[in-house]
């Protein structure tokens, strides 16, 4: 078990940073993701820390030891590909026995800690089988008791998920948190779906272009997103542009005419932009006299536990979540509605 | 990167996987288009060589001989395997497995045993010939361009009927489905989706026919009579070599060369870029058909493989029947023949063996580096190297035992007239069938099983031997068995290349059918045969289907 430092972290392929100095400490213990769209260095990150891959500039550190300098087969590190890379001539035990094996082990204890690292994945019996006569899931425990058994330092998962249904990937993801909390292991997780990440990470870092943009736990990079692009990637929202003007009954600026009220400690004066998560915004009740403004429905979807729609207010498209039999009655389309936001409720976001 | 400095010292076996095949192809190639272009003293400039070729009426007829026997047998090819694909692959059939097997088989039983069977049913003194003279009929007689086109095309149809077969199991069912939902009728899903999809598959068989077919020796050589064709006119140019005419081998070879060489690059940038092959879920449906159009698409199939493979039967009961010279005196059951090869003269079988066995563990060797650069390497030179190491391909056997000959006969590496040479010419001949079936399963294996083993802490060499090799194994055994058997019948090469002791099976055999004494050559013919599906025998019950299409 260890932490891990990451320090001006650099990659280039030819001219382009793929990684382009990152920064990031990751506590012993803990399951830190590393989310972004494809193409954002998140992998490439990975590969770093496994040692595939040499940082252009940098320094890794794994419990305060720098690992640049350590090939990959000696950083102890456990990698679970995104295919599993399941050896296909080797049945499940010798799979798993396969790391155990490279560090010459006594016969007696391997077979010991593979039946106790099969059983905690729920594989016992399986041994015998080859991977090919394993289902998806099944595969995906091999590949996770395999990168356990060693006993590494780190754990790293790149997209492990991403092959799976989805119904099954909501079991794996709860499964992974469970053996990773039980193993006390820290790890090290990619992946490009916000949700899973949300899910899974006790903190996470958004990546873009090769850079950071924010890093801390799930709850602080939903509710307050340093940039555009974080808020973006975290979910659903809306974003309005607050201009200069109509000062005084407490408003701060206005979105077109709308004095706009913003209760938040900031000495930035606007121009500025806001972003409202789609569940900020509900239908005005008569006491809602601030940031109240009138809108017309031109899209709604049903989900079951909530409705989406899509209302033009405020010279745009504006985003709005309702439970459904909630407070707000269901609108249908070009029906006209009341709605407001609460003035603690807006971020407003470093451009 | 780590992986890469485990490369950088793969760089140095991708210099000399270069320089082997610059050595073996590329230098001896181009001594024997060097001497196309020097009159008859060797010394002077000339295009003559070439005019010659398409203006002297007999060479002219080579060329028109070469062109029209690989046209027809590309025809008849495509007319026999393109129903045969369907009626094996899309219908139910009665013994359907078996027709595919047997169906199969052709491609790896050696032409000119096949040709020598037909001289010992058709030929002049043919049992089939003679037993319908005695009915008072006089038969035509096999040898000439219709017996070349016959053997070709019944030995070589298989190409069409795989390349066919594995193009209606890459598509998906969805695609036909969505024809008939579309409001198509099946005759119109036939050939309004069903058929375009499969034209590039049978386009690219039909060319691999043809090449086969243009760059074949011992077929026209065998049963053309006075038909002569490039490749065999190359070799008598060539071997004649006191009186005869370097300069005329050498451009009646480039003129081989160059035709397999622009339909081959024709295959791989066309053909293969309109192959609509996806990796299919659902293989479409094997539909059931009436009673009376089963047994009639059966008959066919039966029939084709019947035609295709009753002569070797023959051959294996001429090997065992009592001759005295040409005459061969059927129903009487004799030994003498299979003994005297056996036990009198052993001596080429253990030449076959030990050169076959010599040139393919080299092969193997060899083509598993290349294969796991030309994978894993990407980039420029990897593909640069992937291209060289199909050149031997589009080069026939004579034309390359001619290029070899005539550049190791002198200079620091006298070769010509030692076995060295023959195992270096079945080595480079024979070696991109083990690059091919090796490479095309490492393509399958994807990089991370590799570093996943580094990964969980063996060291990078260590983790090639220990998890890419075994997963190639499949693929490098593969391609070994098939690099053995077809060097046992490789005779185009061996005979230009070979010298007195170092005579093989298929030299004997060819010599022996010269003659006229068809009872040695079908016992060397049955011994070939039957070492040649031993080990495919085994292979197939190894690793279940699939050998077929690595060929």
């Amino acid at each position: 078990m260890a932490s891990i430092v990451l320090d001006g972290l650099v990659k280039r392929f030819g001219e382009q940073a793929v990684v382009d100095h990152v920064s990031l400490e990751i506590a012993e213990g803990e399951l830190f993701t590393l989310l972004g769209p494809s193409g954002c260095g998140k992998t490439t990150l990975l590969r770093l820390l496994a040692g595939f891959s040499l940082p252009d500039g940098g320094d890794i550190f794994f419990a305060g030891r720098s690992i640049v300098k350590t090939p990959p087969h000696k950083r102890e590190t456990g990698m679970v590909f995104q295919n599993y890379a399941l050896f296909p001539h080797l049945t499940i035990f010798e799979n798993v026995a396969y790391g155990l094996r490279a560090r010459n082990t006594p016969q007696a204890a391997v077979r010991e800690r593979v039946s106790a690292i099969l059983d905690a994945v729920h594989l016992d019996g399986m041994g015998e089988r080859f991977p090919r006569q394993l289902s998806g899931g099944q595969q995906q425990r091999v590949a996770l008791a395999r990168a356990l058994v060693i006993r590494p330092q780190v754990l790293l998962m790149d997209e492990p998920l991403s092959n799976l249904d989805a119904k099954l990937r909501v079991d794996m993801r709860e499964e992974i948190r469970r053996i990773q909390k039980e193993f006390g292991i820290t790890t090290v997780y990619v992946t490009h779906d916000q949700e899973e990440a949300m899910a899974i990470s006790d903190r996470l870092a958004i990546l873009s272009g090769g850079r950071l943009q924010q890093a801390g736990n799930p709850w602080e990079v939903y509710f307050n997103p340093v940039n555009r692009f974080t808020a973006e990637f975290m979910g659903a929202c809306t974003l309005l542009e607050v201009l200069p003007g109509e000062e005084g009954e407490g408003a701060t600026g206005r979105i077109g005419r709308m004095p706009v009220v913003l209760d938040m400690d900031t000495r930035r004066r606007p121009p500025f932009t806001i972003m409202l998560r789609p569940e900020w915004i509900e239908e005005a009740g008569p006491e809602n006299r601030q940031n109240r403004f009138t809108g017309i429905v031109r899209e709604s979807t049903f989900l079951g536990s909530a409705i989406f729609y899509q209302i033009e207010a405020l010279g745009q498209i504006v985003r709005v979540d309702a439970p459904a039999g909630g407070r707000m009655i269901p609108k249908r389309p070009g029906e006209s509605v009341e709605l407001f936001f609460s003035p603690q409720r807006p971020v407003v976001l470093a451009e | 990167m780590r992986v890469k400095t485990l490369l950088t010292s793969w760089n140095a076996i991708f210099l000399a996987a270069l320089a082997v095949l610059f050595l073996l192809v590329v230098y001896p190639m181009s001594t024997v288009f060097k001497a196309s272009l020097l009159d008859a003293a060797g010394s002077n400039f000339t295009l003559e060589n070439y005019t010659t070729v398409f203006t002297t009426p007999f060479y002219r007829n080579c060329l028109v001989n070469s062109l029209f026997v690989s046209a027809a047998a590309t025809f008849f090819s495509v007319l026999i395997g393109v129903p045969f694909a369907f009626f094996t692959t899309r219908f139910k059939l009665p013994f359907a497995d078996l027709l595919r097997t047997l169906g199969t088989l052709p491609l790896i039983l050696p032409t000119f045993i096949g040709a020598e069977a037909w001289l010992l049913m058709l030929g002049r003194s043919g049992f089939v010939t003679r037993f319908i003279e005695d009915m008072g009929v006089r038969l035509p007689s096999v040898m000439g361009r219709h017996g070349i086109v016959l053997v070709f095309t019944l030995q070589f149809f298989p190409f069409v009927f795989l390349m066919v077969s594995a193009a209606i199991n890459s598509v998906d069912r969805s695609l036909e489905e969505s024809a008939r939902n579309l409001g198509a009728t099946p005759f119109r899903v036939f050939r309004t989706v069903t058929l375009p999809v499969v034209t590039p598959s049978i386009a690219a068989g039909g060319l691999i026919v043809f090449c086969m077919s243009i760059e074949n020796f011992g077929v026209p050589t065998i049963i053309g009579g006075n038909v002569k064709v490039l490749a065999e006119q190359a070799y008598s140019e060539f071997i004649s070599e006191m009186g005869g005419n370097p300069g005329m081998a050498g451009s009646l070879s480039s003129v081989l060369v160059a035709i397999t060489l622009v339909l081959t690059v024709l295959q791989k940038f066309w053909v293969e870029r309109k192959s609509y092959a996806m990796s299919a879920l659902r293989p479409p449906e094997i539909l059931g058909l009436p009673p009376v159009a089963t047994w009639a698409a059966f008959g066919y199939c039966a029939l084709v493989v019947f035609l295709a493979l009753a002569p070797f039967l023959v051959v294996l009961v001429a090997a065992v029947t009592k001759t005295s010279g040409p005459v061969m005196y059927y129903g009487q059951f004799s030994l003498q023949n299979l003994k005297a090869a056996i036990a009198v003269a052993p001596r080429p079988i253990v030449n076959s063996f030990f050169l076959s066995t010599t040139a393919t563990l080299t092969g193997m060797v060899f083509g598993m580096l290349v294969s796991y650069l030309i994978v894993r390497k990407r980039g420029f030179s990897a593909y640069a190297l992937d291209l060289a190491m199909m050149l031997p391909l589009v080069i026939a056997g004579s034309v390359m035992g001619i290029a070899l000959a005539a550049t190791y006969n002198s200079g620091p590496f006298p070769l010509t007239g030692t076995w060295m040479i023959l195992a270096l010419a079945y080595f480079i001949r024979k070696t991109p069938f083990s690059v091919k079936t090796t490479s095309a399963l490492l393509q399958q294996i994807d990089a991370s099983v590799e570093e996943a083993s580094i990964n969980l802490g063996v060291p990078p060499l260590r983790s090639f031997l220990k998890v890419v090799m075994p997963a190639m194994l499949p693929g490098i055994l593969a391609g070994g068995i098939i690099m053995w058997v077809t060097i046992l019948a490789e005779l185009s090469s061996t005979i230009v290349l070979y010298y007195g002791p170092w005579s093989t099976m298929t030299v004997q055999i060819f010599q022996y059918i010269g003659s006229g004494d068809f009872g040695p050559a079908s016992a060397y013919g049955a011994l070939l045969i039957v070492s040649v599906l031993l080990p495919l025998f085994l292979l197939n019950k190894i690793f279940g289907k699939g050998l077929a299409p690595s060929l």
